[in-house]
């Protein structure tokens, strides 16, 4: 028997569909299967549409269901059941509302300009790493920058300083991930040095600081030890530092 | 089917590079997971990569000569492994053996659950074999073995008995009677038996009973192979012994199927958002009602207090588990969280000070806005706005209502103006306290007051007295929120119906359509002829 052009379409996309779902291992996630499966659907109409003859022949099944006489009961069911799924499809979506609203946050808000850092002032613009100048001594302030890491931040941070630290499953928001690009790297020294030393309780509104558990650690470390931890996130997530650009003479 | 023209070759030649893209980036992953150890040796040169990559990431927990005493090791629960002496608890071989290079490779690999140690994502096999090779170095046992040439073999374990009732109920009188395991592990498996409180392990560290309800924090993993494994190895350094002498195997696989059966079907749910529970009924005065057995638990997990000082690195209770229902005047909570000791105000045997354990449940004073308005921190609160705790504690096991304005100024609130009521009880290595209150009271300044269909944070701080949690020392919850969702008006009804309505139009407009259209030409002459 030769499948109509409708059909084959129709299989092509079931075939699709179980070969992502069930053929590919590890499972991949759903948004992602809604994208392929749109790309693949996406394929079929471009070809069903290039050709007038193969469109005529692709939408006949659907043309003789709407109007041939003795497709008429066909027709009937396809009409009283269209309905009827819009209605169970609406009631099981109207009664599962209650899911966690949206918690608009930025994850960086800008800097202020300056802090004050215990009895000190310190100017946060145009700030640098005073260490990060001292050669010399650079791989143990990496070395003292590792041990106050892991006697304060990895609990949370992780040891791969990816925020996957022991603490970090029963954080919300989760923990920084220091490895990925959209955190440390796209920052400079002084909003590190700023977010260390304030803490979420130092975030301004839009950063939601009742939400953070990050502790404002002015309160426990000096200001040298918070250059060096910093040094040390940096060198260990292999990342740079964002620059100040230079402001023309 | 006959590829007949070039559009059936170009819509499959699209299909195919998609999914020929899918299984490159597959095949990449498979790939990576193909390196085989043999491609790393033990030689010197991979030694000295291995000590290198320990410098950098093992040492601060694991200390530079590996004795387990890094920086880091005072502040984890369980402590880092002391890698000189070559005990390791994640092993195939025999209890006491030595590992094999895989078991540690895997463990670095994977990490191990409930623990501090991580899974090395971020390091190479190439490198996870190299590190594997120099941990080796550590301990001088390794060497020994090479000398004498003895290659520890692995345990070989049989296949699981199917989980029958029979099966279960031969395991538990085994676990009860005959290997007593309850006396450690607890007569309902949460390691609170009389002997917990007890034990050390072999560096003279205390040390819990793993707490068999729950399956997936099992260190040593948790299918019916890994649990036959510890029962018929033990655990070594730990004070959990070999079973294997004066059992049977099908014995041992009955009490494996009982060990199975004490953890839930389903881990309850990690949620946001708690949903409250609307019931036209009088809300139960009884923690054993069987009401709550219709509710769904949902799981609040808990971190450490280390935002302010004295901070607490190693808290007990890792989570709590909450139900909630209301009706048209009060609201009503079942929290449960598992603590293998009962305690009061006191001090141990040896001397050690014993605190109460405790519980408090947050709310802010006044519920925000919206979600995105200003809330009070979520470590009890803020001086502009102040949290409400519904604090039970279990030294004079009453509920007391107290104001907060941070972790440091809180404020009790007087006995005349106490809403809140419930009862407590501890049972099996687990406490079970029921708490209820109106939903609104007369003292609107410092009580929360509830409302239908709002999202009301809520937050939970656990205190396990002896475990030294006492003040702010204890376990602790982000915000999440608290729902009390709408009483059923019908309203989903009326949006279905809705909807029906909504596809019949449409599908008589669209029939009126295609009877105007050219389609319908032909076979409409028919019909009417």
């Amino acid at each position: 028997m030769r499948i109509s052009k409708f059909s084959q379409a129709i299989l092509m996309v079931v075939f699709a569909f179980l070969v992502f779902k069930f053929a590919i291992r590890p499972p991949i996630p759903s948004s992602l299967l809604y994208f392929y499966m749109m790309i693949v659907i996406f394929a079929i109409f471009i070809y069903v549409i290039s050709d007038t003859q193969l469109l005529q022949a692709f939408i006949s099944p659907i043309k003789s269901i709407l109007v041939e006489e003795k497709k008429k009961r066909l027709r009937l069911v396809i009409f009283t059941v269209l309905p009827i799924f819009a209605a169970i499809f609406t009631y099981i979506n109207v009664s599962v509302s209650v899911g966690p609203p949206a918690e608009l946050r930025f994850t960086h808000p800008a800097p202020p300009l300056q802090i004050q850092f215990r009895e000190n002032l310190i100017r946060i613009e145009g700030l640098e790493n005073p260490l990060r100048s001292d050669v010399a001594n650079f791989s143990k302030y990496i070395e003292e920058g590792a041990v106050i890491y892991f006697k304060n931040c990895f609990f949370c941070h992780g040891d791969n300083l990816d925020g996957n630290g022991h603490f970090a499953e029963a954080l919300n928001p989760r923990p920084g991930n220091f490895t990925d690009p959209g955190t440390i790297a796209q920052l400079q020294e002084s909003y590190v040095f700023w977010r260390v030393s304030k803490g979420g309780r130092g975030l301004p509104d839009e950063g939601t600081p009742w939400n953070s558990a990050m502790p404002a650690w002015e309160n426990i470390l000096t200001e040298e030890e918070i250059w060096k931890v910093i040094i040390y996130i940096y060198d260990a997530a292999s990342v740079k530092p964002r620059r100040w650009e230079e402001l023309p003479e | 089917m006959i590829i007949k023209n070039i559009y059936s070759r170009s819509c499959i030649a699209l299909s195919s590079i998609v999914i020929l893209f899918i299984s490159f980036v597959q095949g990449g992953i498979v790939c990576l997971y193909a390196q085989e150890e043999l491609t790393v040796k033990e030689t010197a040169e991979n030694i000295e990569a291995g000590k290198r990559i320990y410098m950098k990431k093992c040492q601060y927990c694991h200390g530079i000569d590996g004795d387990g005493e890094g920086p880091a090791a005072p502040f984890l629960d369980p402590p880092p492994r002391d890698l000189t002496r070559a005990r390791y608890k994640i092993i195939s071989t025999e209890a006491g053996e030595l590992p094999t290079n895989q078991d540690i490779f895997d463990v670095i690999l994977n990490g191990i659950r409930d623990t501090s140690m991580p899974g090395w994502t971020s390091l190479s096999k190439k490198e996870i074999w190299q590190t594997v090779h120099y941990i080796k170095t550590l301990a001088e046992r390794f060497a020994w073995y090479k000398e004498i040439k003895k290659v520890p073999e692995t345990v070989k374990i049989g296949k699981p008995l199917p989980a029958a009732k029979d099966s279960i109920e031969r395991g538990r009188q085994i676990y009860m009677k005959k290997l007593e395991c309850w006396k450690c592990h607890g007569e309902g498996g949460r390691g609170d038996g009389p002997s917990a409180s007890e034990l050390l392990d072999e560096w003279e560290y205390p040390i819990k009973p793993t707490n068999l309800t729950k399956p997936w924090k099992f260190r040593i993993g948790n299918t019916e192979k890994h649990i036959f494994r510890a029962i018929i190895t033990g655990t070594a350094g730990t004070p959990m012994p070999s079973f294997t002498t004066g059992n049977t195997e099908e014995e041992l696989w009955d009490l494996t199927n009982y060990v199975k059966s004490l953890g839930p079907v389903k881990r309850p749910q990690r949620a946001i958002v708690l949903k409250s529970e609307f019931m036209s009924r009088n809300l139960p005065e009884d923690i054993d009602d069987p009401i709550w057995n219709s509710i769904e638990a949902r799981g609040i997990p808990l971190f450490g207090q280390i935002l302010a000082e004295p901070r607490m690195y190693t808290p007990s209770t890792d989570a709590v588990y909450v139900k909630s229902i209301y009706n048209n005047t009060e609201i009503a909570f079942l929290v449960e969280w598992d603590d293998n000791s009962q305690s009061r105000s006191g001090t141990t045997k040896e001397g050690d000070t014993i605190y109460e354990d405790s519980l408090a449940i947050q709310f802010p004073v006044k519920i925000p806005e919206s979600p995105s308005s200003p809330r009070p921190f979520f470590m009890m609160g803020d001086s502009a706005l102040p949290v409400n705790l519904w604090f039970w504690k279990s030294d004079s096991d009453v509920l007391k209502e107290v104001n907060a304005w941070s972790i440091n100024k809180k404020k009790d609130q007087s006995e005349e103006n106490k809403d809140v009521e419930g009862r407590v009880i501890y049972e099996q290595g687990k406490y079970k306290l029921l708490i209820k209150r109106d939903l609104t009271t007369s003292d609107k300044k410092n009580d929360i007051q509830m409302e239908i269909n709002k999202f009301i944070p809520i937050a939970f701080f656990v205190w396990d007295g002896h475990n030294g949690e006492t003040e702010n020392m204890m376990a602790i919850s982000s915000w999440y929120y608290l729902f009390l969702e709408k009483k059923h008006t019908g309203k989903n009804f009326l949006f279905s119906i809705m909807a029906l309505l909504f596809a019949i139009i449409v599908e008589i407009i669209f029939m009126k359509r295609i009877r105007r259209s050219d389609w319908y030409e032909p076979t409409l002459n028919k019909a009417q002829g």
